[in-house]
């Protein structure tokens, strides 16, 4: 946690300029699609949102396997601390998402195996949530809320695959796929600068919440000892 | 500039995207740091309550 604590300075420095730079030459130097218009600049944001989304998810994942293998405290510590993160670039992804389908598609909204798989992930974080602090000592929820993480699994490779799986309406990968990018570099950098800013964006909040949770671990330890208040 | 936030006719659903992003890491951004500070500003009245209780580093 300590390293963690220096990491926050250097990160939060990396978010602010790639996501400025970035936002930069996504808004305003970048091209409009030859299809799509002005509304491909939602992309700045709907690609990170979604990647955060789902390597969030499995961070929740594998905290769930060291909690639920080896009990190990931080791990559900970083489990509760990831989750609300990843719900909200869950429904970031979701919302962006669909203010970019009524314009393209006709429609906010299509029950395609991506959109419905990441509905499903959404689902996930909200459950984990729920699990993880429905219980009136915070501890207790850890293990099902961890085992919920686990479960929920499967549904990463299905998000991820779905588009080459089914006929789905949303687009197939285009960063992470054979051959290479299939993005001119003029809409490829900022894409790239903003996925980096995100990623650090996401590092800093986990940090913070890691930091929250366990001093209020650590707040509860002394009320609960003798003399302690 | 107008043409700018028209975005080709688009502007509400890009600015809107933007929009709902902003409010949404904005405001998670606002409740992890005020969760981190508020509980730290507890511990450090609750230790300083109670000299005997050990020192405690992150």
């Amino acid at each position: 946690m300590r390293i963690a604590n220096r990491l926050l300075l250097p990160l939060v420095i990396l978010s602010v300029i790639t996501g400025i730079i970035g936002l930069y030459l996504g808004l305003f130097v970048a091209p409009a699609d030859y299809q799509q218009g002005d509304t491909v600049r939602i992309i700045y944001i709907h690609v990170p949102s979604a990647w955060l989304a789902l390597f969030g998810y499995v961070g929740l994942g594998l905290c769930g396997l060291f909690y639920v293998v080896w009990r190990h405290p931080l791990a559900d510590i970083a489990a509760r601390a990831i989750a609300p993160v990843g719900a909200v670039f869950a429904l970031l992804t979701l919302v962006t998402g669909a203010l970019w389908g009524k314009p393209m598609w006709g429609a906010w909204w299509v029950w395609d195996a991506r959109l419905t798989s990441m509905l499903i992930l959404f689902f996930f974080y909200l459950g984990f949530i729920a699990l993880a602090n429905g219980f009136d000592r915070a501890e207790r929820g850890s293990r099902p809320a961890a085992l919920l993480a686990l479960v929920g699994m499967i549904n990463v490779p299905i998000v991820k695959f779905s588009v080459d799986w089914w006929n789905t309406l949303h687009q197939p990968a285009s960063l992470l796929r054979s051959g290479g990018p299939a993005i001119d570099s003029s809409m490829l950098t900022p894409l790239i600068l903003t996925l980096i800013a995100a990623h650090a964006y996401f590092a800093i909040l986990v940090i913070l919440r890691m930091r929250a949770l366990l001093t209020e671990r650590r707040l509860a330890a002394l009320m609960l000892r003798p003399g302690g208040d | 500039m107008a043409e700018f936030f028209d975005m080709g006719g688009f502007g509400n659903y890009i600015w809107g995207s933007y929009g709902f992003a902003v409010i949404c890491l904005g405001w998670l951004n606002y409740a992890s740091w005020r969760k981190a500070k508020t509980t730290a500003e507890q511990l450090a009245i609750l230790q300083s309550g109670t000299p005997a209780s050990p020192k405690t580093s992150e």
